[in-house]
């Protein structure tokens, strides 16, 4: 078990800036997940805390102890990388067994025993024989897994383990992924591009964007509140809007804002004036066809049937507006609410 | 604070020590040999080498190259371009001038030139352009050969094609005397395929002694290299691509044009210059298949080492050099743009043996093709050995099998020249192949300057194996006078030395490829699962590259048993002859005894590769 | 667990080239070897494998070159080495080197020590070209042959060092050798002059061993300056190409171009019937052709190496090579002829080693400082491109 700090971490290659002063703290036994687009700079955060990237500026410490110039074999930390790197010219129980020529097993445990143990614990037991190229991606990933569980090991980090497999597949994978990781307790470090993924596996998880992190919270925190326009787009669906306030209430602490000749009244403006230009979200789910303010009216453009809920796109003064409703409408337009608190002001 | 684990500097020290070895073999196997082989070229006469770097003024000549560029005989019409006066640049402008002012060239001037160039009816060469014509036209045979031959390879499946794959080696490792023995039996007037167009009625075929049989001996040796490299490139064609083309209205043709070809065209050119280079620094094969009129740059090398006049040699030499070098490095550009990743779907292949096509009629075709120059000769030189004058005989073993039983120690023995071979063989195979690897790891990995150790690993390919065993010879036999002690090698560590030095960069590019291209992840998770960087080579990297290596080996060694340029200057007489000196000891008033040892050499060769295969397979699983 | 075996096994090999590498490599105190530059006397150390001066019976290392002592059909140098042993108290060791010469030379201008005694094969050119490569000293020294049993069956004509390093003890002559089956069939006579050669009938039908190492080639080309002179002898070579001749690279490659009846003619030597009556031949195509009657003296000699440490034992061993009964059997076995007048011959042999009316050749004097300039004129003339 260990915590991991990131203080003012930056790296930079040839021409681009990879990390630009990214500070984390991860918590002992956290599940933390690093989440955000392609080229955010969540995998070079993790490669770093690994050990294969040197930072340019800042430090890395694990348990409060600076780790620079530890090499990645010291570092005491299990990896599961993107597409597994399982050794082809190993059995299983080879790969499993891998880092067990260099450290003993926890609890004095036999190779062999070891072994077994960790296949069993990934629902793989018996196939300690067979070679990796029989096994089907989602084996393939859980003999990853044992695979760097083997050592036990203080830190895990898992490297979008998940992007190559089938969506059912990933849902029932990472469910056993989270499983495992309370029944060891290990502090995990999880990147993913794929939000939702995030949202529901992690204790928290950073939102990145461009090399920098832009929120660190929990999945609620950072769905309910997100702090910038990026992390309120990226993460789940969202209807950002932009307006000046004409009037603001300062008993209550409402306003008004006018987006495109329309107002809207918004609650908690905090220190903000009239004049001032204002980014705030709605989720999708927050607009409903019974909210009594704030009502606008929405052309209908595609509907999207997820079983539960049906999703509609529409357009409403030329900008895309995103809902939730039990079904798909019957008419072209349909009016459309919400309330003043229910929107959540943004940082530009 | 940074903390450096006691293991990790260690580690570092290794690869340190690794490098420095390998550099320290290299400069002692080769470019020392070689760099006071070549200094000659730049030196006034009385001055050693060391005068070069200690007393340059006074020691450097550029006397020699300069007399041979400025020969007509080695350099045809554009020898006039080097015989003006070389100027210091400093008095670039001094010169002009004074030209301008009191030389006035005109069209006068020029006549000399132009008269040449007509008067002769034809440019005239030069030894140098002879030689570069003669291998382009090598080259352009070979890669005419060799494509329709990769073709068959990659897009056809026929029982067997495992074992022709693995052939395509087997001429490129033959001495030249053997290719020209079996030309000679082949395709001479008494030969076997003029004896068949005789039984056939046909007229009969005289290509001996003609450029056209030198290029044909060239791309015996260099097409199934060819095929080879191109097959194996065709199939990492990624055959969804070529749906995709189709799809989109190209027809087979145009989608083997637009797709197909752009992504062999780097394997095609690799083939190409690797046969340029070697066709460039022939010489065995012009003499004896050709004659002295087809001389190349590299028989005058030889003859003026022949007559102790080395200054001349080394002036030939650092010119042939430097082309091949030139040549060498595109062929390194070149080859560093191919990619070696598997694609994931590979096109398949059609079946050879089944309905009548245009497309099998053609196959069959390359392989009638392939038949008579290929194993035409292999397959003549075998009947010549068990011919004579009064039809089948067993003499020329029985010869064989007297000289070994009966010889004295002073005549040469079948089986001491096969044990010689066998075991120079492995001498050469224990240097060269942990030296290729140590390269070969080396280059792969990121570190700034690994594109010049690729080049100068790459070196022996481009100098000749005359050069390298003259080197060997004055260089390490002769001895190094250091300290009033004269440090020597003997002869036949020289030999191993000189096998090492040819072969050790054929290792080197089977594995480098295979390795370059390995999943890097590989070895970061095992250095997450903790074991060094240098663990992670023993346990992942080399396990993975296990074929190239294997492949490596088996050229390497048979390579050092064909070897015979370096080998003869080498070898000091007395025990020390291998099986290409043996044949050619036995070329006597009949070819008999030579196709016999010839034969011999072969089956030792074919032996060897199994015997690699056999061993390679069982390190493999074990 | 294989893995780990294959690291163990790598190292253990790399190991064992290490070590088989270092002991290949030796270090030779040269503190009392002083190079060549001072007088004729060398003082080069002689170590080596050589057996020691003071115990037994010596060993006298003879080099010589290759089918003299190793040749598929037949070669005198078993006999030699037994009979010689039986007859004086001491060992014969063979020493064949490739490149026989150019070994020597080599070794001589880089100051490295020569264990050798004998030099057996030098012809006249030979000669010239040790003289006028080593810049001070000889490879070889003069040997008194007053006191030889035979010396006064010697034919003089036969002697071609003026300072009496190299003495005779074989010869034979260069000829064309014709197959005239081969050449009835086109209708076409022997050839009997060197005009001959350059007439159409014979475009493409002639062989000749390249003169720049071959010494069959060589002397052939001199008995062309002899006959065109040093201002003719290039057109003449011209002709002769536009002639389509063939030159190969070595007597080897040459007959056995013609064995395999490639060509009709090849430049080789008289003694050609010998060969072929032993193979069962016919005659036919065999003829021994002497352009303009003559025949081109080919003729080797023996040398004893400057500093040897076994003066009186070489000094033997060439007193040896000259006694008649040695001739005999030597001009037999080498199928050559010998250089003494009271050798007896088979009269078989007699038969078929054929002698020109007019033996012709260059000496010493003729060949010293013009070889080079002729062999590299002709070269650079005949590969023009």
């Amino acid at each position: 078990m260990a915590n991991v700090t990131l203080t003012d971490v930056s790296k930079r290659f040839a021409e681009t800036t990879a990390l630009d002063t990214v500070s984390l703290e991860i918590e002992d036994g956290e599940f933390f997940t690093l989440v955000g687009p392609s080229g955010c700079g969540k995998t070079t955060t993790l490669r770093t805390i690994a050990g294969f990237e040197t930072p340019t500026e800042g430090t890395v410490a694990f348990d409060s102890e600076d780790v620079a110039g530890v090499p990645v074999e010291e570092r005491d930390v299990g990896i599961v990388f993107q597409n597994y790197a399982l050794f082809p010219h190993m059995t299983v129980a080879e790969n499993v067994a891998y880092s067990l020529r260099f450290r003993d097993a926890p609890g004095g445990a036999t190779k062999d025993e070891r072994v077994t143990e960790l296949l069993e614990l990934v629902d793989l037991a018996g196939m300690g024989d067979r070679d990796p190229s029989e096994l089907s991606g989602g084996q393939q990933q859980r003999v990853a897994l044992a695979r760097s569980l083997a050592p036990g090991p203080s830190l895990l980090l898992l490297d979008e383990p998940m992007s190559a497999l089938d969506a059912r597949l990933r849902e029932t994978l990472r469910r056993q992924v989270k499983r495992i990781q309370q029944e060891l307790d290990i502090t995990t470090i999880y990147v993913t591009h794929d939000q939702e993924e995030a949202l529901s596996i992690s204790d928290r998880l950073a939102v990145m964007h461009n090399g920098r992190v832009e929120q660190v919270g929990t999945p609620r925190e950072v769905y309910r509140t997100p702090d910038t326009r990026f992390v309120a787009e990226f993460i789940g669906d969202n209807n950002v809007l932009t307006g000046t306030i004409t009037d603001r209430d300062d008993a209550s602490g409402n306003a008004t804002i006018e987006v495109d000749d329309h107002a809207l009244t918004l609650a908690d403006v905090g220190d903000r004036t009239v004049g001032d230009t204002v980014t705030f979200c709605v989720r999708p789910e927050a607009l409903s066809q019974t909210a009594t303010e704030n009502r606008f009216t929405m052309t209908v453009e595609t509907a999207e049937f997820l079983g539960e809920t049906t999703r509609i796109y529409g357009r409403w003064n030329d900008r895309q507006i995103v809902v939730r409703l039990d079904d798909v409408p019957d008419r072209e337009t349909i009016e459309l609410g919400f309330s003043p608190d229910a929107a959540t002001i943004l940082e530009p | 604070m940074t903390r450096l684990p006691v293991r990790w500097r260690a580690e570092h020290a290794l690869q340190a020590v690794a490098g420095l070895v390998v550099a320290g073999l290299l400069v002692v196997m080769f470019y020392y040999p070689v760099a006071t082989v070549l200094a000659d070229a730049f030196l006034q006469q009385g001055y050693g080498p060391l005068a070069l770097v200690l007393d340059p003024l006074h020691a450097i000549t550029t006397e020699v190259i300069h007399g041979i560029l400025a020969s007509p005989f080695f350099f045809g019409a554009a020898h006039t371009l080097f015989e003006d006066p070389v100027v210091v640049p400093g008095d670039v402008a001094t010169y002009t001038w004074t030209v301008l002012q009191t030389a006035r060239p005109t069209l006068v001037d020029r006549l000399p030139f132009v008269v040449f160039v007509h008067d002769a009816g034809h440019v005239s060469f030069g030894l140098f352009g002879f030689t570069v014509y003669q291998a382009l036209l090598s080259t352009i045979l070979s890669v005419i050969i060799g494509l329709p031959g990769a073709w068959v390879l990659a897009r056809f499946e026929f029982p067997g094609r495992k074992t022709i794959r693995s052939l395509t080696a087997v001429p490129f490792v033959m001495p030249s005397i053997m290719v020209a023995v079996g030309f000679i039996a082949m395709f001479g007037q008494q030969g076997t395929l003029n004896d068949g167009l005789r039984a056939l009625h046909l007229p009969t075929i005289n290509i001996l002694y003609s450029l056209e049989i030198i290029v044909l001996a060239h791309a015996f040796y260099d097409a199934p290299l060819v095929a080879r490299v191109t097959a194996a490139a065709w199939e990492t064609v990624d055959s969804r691509m070529v749906e995709s083309a189709r799809s989109l209205g190209a027809s087979d043709r145009t989608a083997f044009k637009h797709v197909v070809l752009p992504q062999l065209t780097p394997a095609i050119l690799t083939g190409a210059l690797l046969t340029f280079v070697f066709s460039f620094l022939s010489f065995a094969i012009v003499l004896t298949l050709g004659g002295l009129e087809y001389a190349t740059v590299e028989v005058w090398m030889y003859q003026s080492v022949r007559e102790l006049k080395f200054q001349q040699a080394a002036g030939i030499g650092v010119l042939e050099t430097t082309l091949s070098l030139a040549v060498t490095y595109a062929y390194l550009r070149y080859e560093s743009k191919q990619t070696t990743t598997r694609a994931a779907h590979p096109p398949a292949r059609k079946r050879l043996f089944e309905r009548f096509s245009l497309d099998r009629l053609a196959v069959a075709g390359i392989a009638l093709f392939a038949i008579i120059l290929f194993v035409g000769p292999v397959v003549s030189m075998l009947l010549e050995s068990v011919t004579g004058p009064q039809g089948f005989t067993l003499r020329n073993y029985a010869f064989l099998l007297q000289r070994q039983t009966e010889a004295y120690s002073f005549q040469v023995k079948p089986l001491t020249a096969v044990t010689n071979s066998l075991l120079f063989g492995v001498g050469c195979l224990l240097l060269a192949v942990p030296m290729g690897l140590l390269i070969a790891v080396l280059s792969t990995r990121g570190f700034r300057g690994r594109k010049v150790i690729d080049a100068l690993a790459m070196a022996p390919f481009a100098v000749s194996g005359v050069v390298v065993g003259l080197g060997l010879l004055r260089g390490l036999v002769f001895g190094v006078t250091l300290f009033g002690y004269r440090f020597t090698v003997s002869g036949p560590v020289a030999i191993v030395a000189a096998h090492a030095v040819g072969s050790y960069p054929f290792v080197v590019r089977n594995v480098a490829p295979i390795l370059g291209s390995l999943d890097r992840q590989l070895v970061e998770a095992a250095r997450s699962l903790g074991a060094t960087r240098t663990r992670a080579l023993y346990d992942i990297e080399l396990p993975l590259v296990a074929s190239g290596i294997l492949a490596g080996t088996a050229f390497a060694f048979a390579l050092s048993v064909g070897e015979f340029d370096s080998t003869v200057i080498l070898a000091t007489g007395g025990q020390g002859y291998t099986m290409p000196v043996a044949i050619e000891r036995f070329i006597g008033r009949r070819l008999g005894p030579a196709t016999a040892m010839g034969c011999v050499l072969l089956v030792v060769t074919a032996v060897s590769f199994v015997v690699i295969d056999r061993v390679g397979e069982g390190f493999q699983r074990g | 667990m294989g893995v780990c075996m294959e690291r163990r096994r790598f190292l253990k090999s790399a190991g064992l080239g290490a070590s088989a590498l270092l002991a290949g490599c030796s270090a030779e105190d040269v503190s009392e070897t002083t190079t060549t530059t001072e007088g004729s006397t060398t003082t080069e150390t002689t170590q080596g494998t050589t057996t020691g001066t003071t115990e037994g019976p010596q060993t006298l290392l003879v080099t010589t070159y290759q089918s003299f002592v190793d040749a598929p059909s037949t070669s005198p140098g078993a006999w030699l080495k037994e009979t010689f042993e039986s007859e004086y108290d001491a060992t014969l060791e063979w020493f064949v080197p490739n490149n026989q010469l150019n070994y020597f030379l080599q070794r001589k201008q880089q100051g490295v020590t020569i264990d050798t005694d004998v030099y057996l094969g030098l012809t006249p050119e030979n000669l010239v070209h040790a003289d006028s490569t080593l810049s001070s000293g000889s490879l070889f020294e003069s040997v008194d042959t007053s006191g030889f049993e035979n010396i006064s069956h010697l034919k003089e004509n036969f002697r071609f060092d003026p300072q009496d390093r190299a003495i005779p003890f074989g010869a034979s002559f260069i000829s064309l050798v014709i197959n005239q089956d081969m050449l009835d069939e086109q209708g076409v006579p022997a050839p009997e002059t060197f005009e001959d050669l350059t007439k159409p009938e014979y475009k493409g039908s002639i062989i000749c061993p390249n003169p720049q190492n071959s010494e069959t080639g060589l002397e052939f080309l001199f008995w062309t300056i002899m006959q065109y002179g040093e201002d003719g002898y290039l057109d003449y070579w011209k002709r002769l190409q536009e002639n389509d001749i063939r030159i190969l690279k070595s007597w080897g490659s040459a007959y056995a171009a013609y064995s395999n009846g490639e060509a009709p003619i090849v430049v080789s030597y008289s003694t050609d019937q010998v060969f072929a009556d032993q193979y069962g031949e016919p005659l036919s195509k065999h003829q021994i052709g002497f352009l303009n009657n003559q025949g081109y003296q080919y003729i080797e000699g023996m040398a004893r190496f400057a500093g040897t440490d076994k003066p009186d034992l070489a000094a033997d061993f060439m007193d040896f090579m000259l006694r008649a009964d040695v001739q005999s059997e030597v001009a037999v076995r080498n199928v050559a002829n010998p250089v003494v007048d009271n050798a007896e011959l088979p009269a078989d042999f007699e038969e078929l080693t054929k002698e020109p009316e007019e033996p012709v050749g260059y000496g010493y004097e003729d060949l010293m400082g013009n070889v080079s300039g002729w062999l590299d004129a002709w070269g650079k003339q005949i590969a023009q491109q």
